[in-house]
């Protein structure tokens, strides 16, 4: 028997499939904002991350229909929006997704875990070159373990392990140039 | 795990911005609204390819209209998905439903096949894009049936378990 995953919103999503606007709404009420965080963290651009969660729900909404139920509905939609938040991104800039930083100072780790706040990490977070933060968002954000971001990705799964430890470091230093200003 | 990756991670809820979950809808809908209009005349086409079917058939046979491959495989594709579709749901609706409902269910199912053929043998010969849709709409109905169906099953079981306990 095959396995499937728990739906908890499959009315909706036979509703949606049938064009039924109310279901629609529902469905877009309840991931928008999750959705557009994901765009927005791949992007970096707030109009571009509107622009892949427009693409992204009028694409899910129209291939429901090709919904196995082998994942929840946010994974699955979860997916269409980082390819597509991917492919735009490549389309409308330089868009990296494997960085080549040179040599990077190695620092040292911040002991005191409680030195690190939301909005400074976060900040760093949107400073990493595309690639890192791509990498890095996926694995620690979303949750994706390598081997499926080197399929997102389109890289092999050493690069993906490679690029999660560089955009650690780097990560690290802008912390570190960020408490030193601070 | 390193401290950086440990307060990802605990405070990943934390990294979203605040956000309307209503903001974008209505630009949306009216991309959505635009596709349903498209829909509607794919149907209207549909019903009158499908009443008008044997004579399209009987003025086809003094045609020779070539078949683009491309499309032809893009409807073979789509067939396939769709028909893995229909059959995971038959399976899914036979287990929840009895004997009779199946049987009652299948007719029903093997009626739109019907039409199916129909419209299948029209593509083959002219390779129509408006043909090709309400083969589309065709499969893709029978799923919201099946799924409707199986719904309705499941909500009944559940208030019959909800009996049953209280």
């Amino acid at each position: 028997m095959e396995a499937r995953a728990v739906n908890i919103h499959s009315d909706l999503i036979a509703r949606a499939m049938i064009n039924d606007q109310g279901a629609q709404f529902e469905l877009y009420k309840k991931y928008s904002a999750a959705m557009y965080n994901t765009a927005l963290r791949i992007t970096k651009n707030t109009a571009l991350a509107e622009d892949v969660l427009q693409e992204s729900f009028l694409n899910a909404f129209q291939s429901l229909v090709f919904y196995r139920g082998e994942a929840s509905f946010g994974s699955w939609l979860k997916r269409i929006v980082i390819n597509k938040a991917i492919t735009m991104a490549k389309k409308e800039s330089k868009f990296e997704l494997v960085e080549d930083e040179g040599q990077l100072e190695r620092v040292e780790e911040v002991e005191v875990e409680s030195l690190y706040d939301v909005d400074g990490v976060k900040q760093a977070i949107m400073e990493l070159p595309d690639g890192f933060r791509t990498v890095l968002s996926l694995y620690l954000i979303e949750g994706y373990d390598h081997k499926e971001i080197a399929e997102i990705m389109e890289i092999t799964e050493s690069t993906s392990k490679t690029q999660y430890k560089r955009a650690k470091e780097k990560l690290r230093t802008i912390l570190k140039t960020q408490m030193n200003h601070g | 795990m390193d401290n950086i990756e440990k307060f990802i991670i605990e405070n990943k809820a934390n990294f979203d911005e605040s956000r309307d979950p209503e903001k974008g809808w209505d630009q949306l809908n009216s991309k959505l609204n635009l596709r349903s209009t498209n829909w509607g005349v794919y149907w209207k086409v549909a019903a009158v390819i499908f009443f008008a079917s044997t004579l399209v058939l009987s003025v086809l046979q003094f045609q020779n209209a070539p078949i683009q491959v491309q499309q032809v495989a893009d409807v073979n594709t789509l067939e396939g998905y769709y028909a893995q579709q229909i059959n995971l749901k038959k399976m899914e609706y036979q287990a929840l439903a009895t004997d009779s409902q199946t049987a009652e269910l299948l007719t029903d199912l093997e009626k739109m096949d019907a039409a199916y053929t129909e419209l299948s043998e029209s593509f083959f010969e002219v390779n129509d894009p408006e043909v090709a849709e309400a083969m589309m709409e065709n499969l893709r109905l029978r799923i919201v049936i099946l799924n409707e169906q199986i719904e309705i099953l499941r909500n009944g079981a559940d208030e019959e378990q909800a009996y049953h306990s209280s």
